[in-house]
């Protein structure tokens, strides 16, 4: 054969290359190294550039290791987008040079060597590079420490960035690459050299989710592997061996289950490592365990040895920054970096099915809250069975005296905590006890003592009012009650936070319980309102307004306004018209309207005209934030918006006064089309309550309107156009029943989009499907004449959609056109009939008796038009159903 | 940009590697430091750009080279080869766009692979952003990576220091050590020319803001 030309690199090319490469890495902030990058750009389009690379990385002895390392991954990020274009004469070069350098002398040379061949392999697999895989063996077979460890790296890389190319057939080998290598891999496992043990291990538990034969027929000799190396001397192996238990049990638990008992005899051990990691990674298997669905009494027989490990790890570590944050001062005011953006969420009628949660609280993870997270599950797997093992340790916890103790105080009532849901029924008879024990804990020395117990004892809150009857259980609750009152004022800001929380989680669970103390509780959250800073002060007005919503009209007396609304007041006259501050606010006030109701009138002028205000200085601002003095922000408009809803909602047709003289209609019907959904939402929301306490003020604009709700219910429903939609979709129905024949226009189109909605909602989002029934059920009712034409295009889905609607007034509107339609239209609905009767039976009680005698109207008659049929649909039905029609005489 | 000529410093001093998809903010984040200066533009960065940023400790004052790192592809430069010698990450990307959490991985890998054992952590920026794409419960990646997490607001300001104060404590081997005075930060929601960052990141968003196959809170697409 005649010997190729080997390529060879220009001595002032190389000098160059080298020269910038320098540059870009030198640690410089100086030189521009853009300027630079632009210049080695230049030399990039030599074709043999590439080779330059190589050769480097390679061969360039004199220069330092950290220009070859950067000439290598500069090398393999160009052969990423180029390798397929290349001349198969460089790539060969390139190949060839890489592969003697595998057991390099010095270590980033191999580990660079090991990322580009990863990357080559992933671009043309491993049978266009036949010398590969033999070199790769030779250098594992070597017994020299810089070739094993090179071709080490390099399959490593392999197996984490493209496992399966190993685990498919190439031409020209006997068999999978594989089964070459995993005997191999395995044996390293026994290796002296740990660098050799730890990318052995993580090698073949990146296979675990694959499962490839090879692997599944020796999954015996993996596990003793594992078991072996179940003690090693370097932390990083015992974590990838408890890692590789736990991947197991998550992918394939019958793969330990024979081996279970050394298993959990192991991470119990390893839960308690001296190394933070691995007993972290040890910890996940708990919960894998129980998500595995594994035998839980297995497990159960552990649990007197787990339980207090895990309580034990549930104890601040040193390095927490829970510790260093408990020290900062009330007087210490919040920065502008201490408070995380907070959003209003535009007004939305129906039921929420999605949650807008984005409190990153338990994005910080540690052995604390892993232990914990661990306890919650076992807690609901076992429930009860775990108190024989948790109550004693967490008594003894909790008595421990002295402050060096606090930390295990502190973790005995975080315990109690996450218990508390799980395992209720074995702590009811002793709720008295527990909560006898924490209350004191409130005034604690330690403030993180002190905020845990505000959590611990809100959870404990909804069962001792439970009680009823049980004069212990309330005075026990008046007793939280006022403790967390009294944190509320606590001077450490955490504490005040977990206090304002807690509080705010009773109050959702005592509602009018909360009724005999009301007095005081306004009392303390008006000292906190004025005492806060900026980050807590937020939580105190949606404590006010959580308050507002859970005794609602109980708070309309003058002694209770005389205390919650003069500071309101005040701050409210102190925030300019485009201050964000007034978000909170004006949220807390759409809450109070709603609960005073017509006791708010005294305010609602002055509110009514900020809103109005607020909402045209933001129009302005759009156009012309230089005139308005303002930087548009339309939360502003959706935050007015929902106050006016909730001004409206409250006062009723008392709205009348203040909307008469002002020009809310066209400032609304400008909200109903801005380009912002958010804006859209609560506009449509405001239609609807306006349609409901004053419609007539909508005429004059009252096909606009209409015509503008209809064209949101045609429009691309993406997450957020759904909401626009819904909140549209109840206006249209809203004010269809007010204004009658004259909502005939839009009827057709709206029919035709509340079809389709109900035919591809199901399941998407609730809110959207009920309403679109509710409201085509309006118009059916309206226009009978109008919407049984189309009966075919969506009677399924909208008695579907019915039959989970809840009774109340606007299900009944929805049944009288439904009656209707179907008496237009009989023969329309037959092949619906079994859904229709579905539907009907998904009442609990009609109350108008008008609608019962239409709906029982309707199965007779179709009882009639069937005649022997009849008893052939009904036989279709669930007994329960069937019952449930029987009331209706058929 | 004006900075003092010298290159080594009579204070500690790291070199922290900030890395993450185009357009996650890596350099309006580090420019909110004033010891730089203020971008209003949104200008992809190219190759890198190295700022040294001062913080004040209790124990003295440190200094983090930070090497903002092009998150472009076409503008990467080096990519990888900047991390070399890298004592401490950022990864960064935006709760607003699925894309950018979801080559996580792929920046973490590559920032091992070349760094080991370095203090890294994950910010997830633009959380001042109202419909955000990637939820808090739904961030799991540093849990399996023993990295340190926190949602930041580079518009806002929000947790600025944050990132900075855990690399330093790790690299100081001190858990007490915290920072005495805060730096000169540029104000708060700095009006940023919006249309000249649409304009250049549009080509970006437009991959990031496509619905990935497991979005399913879409319906009749």
């Amino acid at each position: 054969a005649a010997t190729a030309v080997v390529w060879q690199p220009r001595d002032d090319g190389l000098a160059e290359i080298c020269s910038l490469l320098e540059q870009q890495i030198s640690p410089s902030s100086v030189v521009d190294k853009s300027q630079i990058w632009k210049q080695l750009q230049h030399f990039s389009q030599f074709p043999d550039f590439n080779n330059y690379l190589v050769f480097i990385l390679v061969r360039a002895e004199g220069k330092s290791v950290e220009v070859r390392q950067a000439a290598g991954l500069l090398l393999k990020n160009n052969l990423r987008g180029a390798y397929p274009s290349m001349t198969q004469e460089n790539q060969k070069y390139i190949k060839s040079e890489l592969l003697p350098c595998l057991g390099a002398a010095d270590r980033n040379i191999r580990t660079t060597v090991g990322t580009i061949i990863s990357v080559i392999v992933n671009i043309e697999g491993v049978s266009g590079w036949h010398e590969l895989l033999p070199a790769l063996v030779t250098c594992l077979d070597s017994n020299d420490l810089n070739h094993m460890d090179g071709a080490m790296d390099a399959l490593s890389k392999i197996c984490e960035d493209i496992p399966h190319v190993l685990d498919t057939e190439v031409p020209g080998l006997a068999e999978r690459p594989i089964n070459i290598f995993l005997p191999r891999l395995l044996q390293f496992f026994q290796s002296p050299h740990a660098s050799l043990r730890k990318l052995a291990l993580g090698s073949v538990n990146q296979y675990i989710i694959i499962m490839p034969a090879a692997l599944y027929n020796s999954l015996d000799k993996y596990l003793q592997g594992l078991f072996v190396l179940a003690n090693d001397p370097v932390p990083e192996v015992r974590k990838l061996v408890c890692a590789a238990f736990v991947h197991l049990t998550e992918v394939l638990p019958s793969s330990i289950e024979p081996h279970l008992r050394n298993v959990m005899e192991y991470m119990l051990q390893v839960n308690r490592d001296p190394d933070e990691e691995v007993s972290l990674e040890a910890c996940e298997f708990w919960s894998a365990y129980c998500d595995a669905q594994l035998p839980p009494e297995n497990l159960k027989e552990f649990l007197p040895r787990l339980i207090p490990v895990l309580l034990e790890n549930m104890a601040y570590a040193d390095d927490d920054e829970s510790l260093l944050d408990a020290e900062e001062d009330e007087s210490q005011p919040d920065r502008d970096q201490d408070l995380k953006p907070r959003f209003h969420t535009s007004r939305l009628h129906g039921s929420e099915d999605f949650d807008d949660d984005d409190d990153d609280s338990f994005n910080v993870w540690n052995l604390r809250k892993c232990s914990a997270a661990a306890i919650d599950v076992l807690s609901n797997v076992f429930g009860d069975e775990i108190l024989p093992a948790l109550m004693p340790l967490i008594q003894k916890n909790l008595s421990a005296s002295g402050d060096e103790a606090w930390k295990q105080r502190e973790a005995a009532v975080l315990a109690l905590g996450a218990i508390a849901e799980g395992c209720m029924n074995g702590l009811y008879p002793h709720l008295s006890e527990i909560v006898a024990f924490l209350l004191p804990l409130l005034d604690d020395k330690f403030p993180l003592i002190r905020s845990i117990s505000c959590w611990t004892l809100s959870r404990f809150g909804k069962y001792l009012i439970q009680e009823s009857g049980n004069p212990k259980g309330y005075e026990q609750f008046e007793k939280v009650l006022m403790g967390l009152l009294r944190r509320l004022l606590d001077t450490n800001k955490r504490v005040q936070e977990a206090a304002c929380s807690a509080f705010a989680t009773v109050e959702e669970d005592a509602a009018e319980e909360l009724v005999p103390h009301l007095g005081v509780i306004l009392q303390h959250l008006m000292c906190a309102f004025g005492k806060y800073q900026r980050r807590n002060l937020r939580i105190v007005y949606d404590a006010i307004g959580t308050l507002a919503d859970s005794v609602r009209e109980e708070l309309n007396k003058p002694a209770y306004l005389e205390i919650l609304m003069p500071p309101l007041v005040a701050k409210w006259q102190q925030l300019s018209n485009s201050d964000k501050d007034l978000f909170p606010l004006l949220e807390c006030f759409t809450s109070i309207s709603q609960a005073l109701g017509v006791g708010f009138a005294p305010f609602a002028q002055p509110v009514f005209q900020r809103c109005m205000d607020i909402i045209q200085l933001q129009q302005l601002a759009k156009v012309n934030p230089a005139s308005a003095g303002a930087q548009y922000d339309r939360e502003f408009i959706v935050c007015s918006l929902d106050l006016l809803s909730g001004l409206a909602e409250g006062l009723g047709s008392g709205i009348e006064s203040l909307v008469q003289q002002s020009n809310l209609r066209d400032l609304l019907l400008n909200c109903c089309i801005d380009e912002a959904a958010d804006v859209r939402q609560s506009a449509f929301a405001l239609m609807g309550d306006l349609a409901r306490v004053f419609p007539v003020y909508l005429q004059p604009r009252l096909l606009d309107f209409l015509e503008i709700a209809s064209q949101q219910l045609s429009a691309n429903l993406n997450r957020e156009n759904l909401s626009v939609a819904n909140n549209a979709c109840w206006a249209i129905g809203e004010l269809a029943v007010k204004v009658r024949q004259e909502v005939s226009p839009i009827v057709a189109k709206v029919v035709s989009s509340l079809g389709l909605i109900l035919q591809h909602g199901e399941g998407v989002n609730k809110a959207l499907v009920e309403n679109s029934a509710i409201t085509l059920g309006r118009l059916a009712w309206i226009r009978p004449d109008l919407v049984a034409p189309h009966m075919d295009h969506f009677m399924k889905p909208w008695c579907m959609a019915l039959s989970m609607v809840r009774d109340d007034i606007e299900k009944e509107d929805a049944f009288r056109g439904l009656c209707a339609v179907v008496k237009v239209n009989p023969s329309g609905g037959v092949s619906s009939l079994v859904f229709i009767c579905q539907a009907i039976a998904s009442w609990h009680e009609i109350r108008s008796e008008d609608v019962q005698t239409e709906v029982s109207q309707v199965l007779n008659g179709y009882k009639h038009m069937l005649g022997n049929s009849w008893a052939e649909c009904l036989s279709a039905l669930d007994p329960p159903v069937k019952e449930r029609l029987a009331r209706y005489q058929v | 940009m004006a900075l003092p000529n010298q290159q080594t410093v009579d204070y500690p001093s790291f070199k922290l590697v900030i890395v993450g998809d185009g357009g996650t903010g890596k350099t309006t984040f580090v420019k909110r430091h004033l010891t730089g200066e203020f971008e209003k533009k949104y200008e992809p960065t190219i190759g890198v750009e190295v700022h040294p940023l001062d913080f004040f400790t209790n124990c003295g004052k440190i200094r983090f080279y930070c090497w903002d790192t092009a998150g472009q592809e076409k503008f990467g430069g080096l990519r990888d080869g900047y991390y070399i010698h890298g004592q401490c990450a950022i990864i960064m990307f935006d709760v607003t766009a699925r894309l950018t959490y979801k080559n996580v991985p792929t920046w973490h890998r590559d920032l091992c692979r070349v760094c080991e054992n370095i203090p890294i952590v994950l910010c997830g920026n633009k959380v001042d952003v109202k419909n955000r794409q990637v939820k808090a419960k739904q961030v799991t990646f540093h849990r399996k990576k023993n990295l340190q997490y926190y949602e930041i607001s580079a518009k806002s300001n929000y947790n600025f220091e944050k990132p900075f104060l855990y690399l330093a404590r790790k690299l100081a081997g001190d858990q007490n050590l915290h920072f005495v005075e805060t730096p000169a930060l540029a104000p708060p929601e700095v009006h940023i020319d919006i249309a000249d960052q649409q304009k250049n990141e549009a080509e970006l968003l437009q991959a990031a803001a496509q619905p990935l196959p497991d979005d399913d809170d879409d319906i009749f697409e």
